[in-house]
């Protein structure tokens, strides 16, 4: 025997979407998914490596990308018809995030000892060269503009200016963090020049 | 490009390269965020058990009909119910006055004027 219930399509939708948190009961969305989603879920693996890099921990960095999405959502809507530049949003977003994060992060460990989940895990340390670490443990020693800086420089592969406008600093500070960076890390890694 | 910026580039990619969309959790959209901040989780169970609650409801009533509101004919050759009598041997049985219709019609119906048109005579003269 087959019950089936009248109910109206979008009373249905409306239903499942409560019960499983899908986007389809945003209102005044457009038979399309939002725009917003769209970019989330295009963008969310590369910004959760850029925060990673930042913050060396996974779930810190997944949270902090989900913030900044959820920040986006709030201040433009679904459709984002009033931002320019979504991805320099999010880039910019994200580095603010992870530079609150890492300055609440050193300001605990000068109290307590730094906790065991934002130590790479032991595979991991595995996986990569010896060389590789090396380098990621000097980067942990740069203050956080300048690990800001060589991130978004040597990974993301911003201009000068671009870093400068995601940062909201001058290009001038850029160019002279950047140099710094490169120095320390010269005489860490026992580089020469 | 430098030596160190070589090995630079190679750790951070490494470093990337590490996290894989397997390694994400389960991916909750923007508007899906709002959502469940609208519609917290213990809303959302609440409205489960809600719906379950009807749907059992429904699904009862539609297998069980209500059986009490329709009363079920006794068989033919069953005993019928047995009502006290009012005394032994009596001609009526029954306790409860049958409803009888009356044997003449009301006598208001016979107060109004049953002739035609012609029965009707003046009381003055011009």
């Amino acid at each position: 025997m087959t019950l089936a219930l009248p109910l109206p399509h979008p009373l249905l939708r409306w239903w499942r979407s409560v019960l499983s948190g899908s986007p389809t009961a945003v209102r005044g969305a457009s038979s399309g998914p939002p725009a917003i989603n769209e970019l989330y879920h295009a963008r969310r693996l590369r910004l959760v490596r850029l925060a990673v890099l930042m913050v060396d921990d996974l779930g810190t960095a997944e949270d902090i990308v989900q913030d900044v999405f959820a920040a986006l959502y709030r201040r433009h809507g679904a459709q984002l018809r009033s931002v320019d530049d979504p991805d320099a949003y999010l880039t910019a977003g994200v580095m603010n995030a992870a530079r609150s994060a890492l300055r609440r992060r050193r300001t605990a460990r000068a109290y307590a000892p730094p906790a065991a989940g934002t130590a790479p895990a032991a595979d991991e340390r595995m996986l990569r060269k010896e060389g590789d670490t090396q380098v990621l443990e000097a980067l942990g020693r740069l203050t956080v503009r300048q690990r800001l800086v060589v991130v978004l420089r040597y990974w993301s592969e911003l201009s000068e200016e671009e870093i400068a406008n995601a940062l909201d600093v001058s290009r001038g500070t850029v160019k002279s963090t950047a140099h710094r960076a490169l120095t320390l890390l010269r005489g860490l890694l026992g580089e020469r020049q | 490009m430098s030596a160190l910026e070589g090995r630079l580039r190679a750790a951070l990619d490494a470093r990337a390269r590490s996290v894989t969309a397997e390694d994400l959790a389960p991916a909750v959209p923007p508007t899906a965020m709002a959502l469940r901040r609208r519609f917290p989780a213990g809303w959302r169970l609440g409205a489960a058990a809600v719906g379950a609650a009807a749907a059992l409801a429904l699904v009862g009533l539609a297998v069980f009909p209500a059986e009490h509101d329709s009363p079920v004919p006794s068989p033919p050759g069953a005993p019928g119910a047995v009502y006290p009598s009012g005394s032994p041997g009596s001609s009526d049985p029954s306790p409860w006055p049958e409803p009888s219709l009356p044997s003449s019609p009301s006598p208001l119906i016979n107060e109004f004027p049953t002739g035609g048109p012609g029965d009707i005579s003046p009381s003055t003269t011009p």
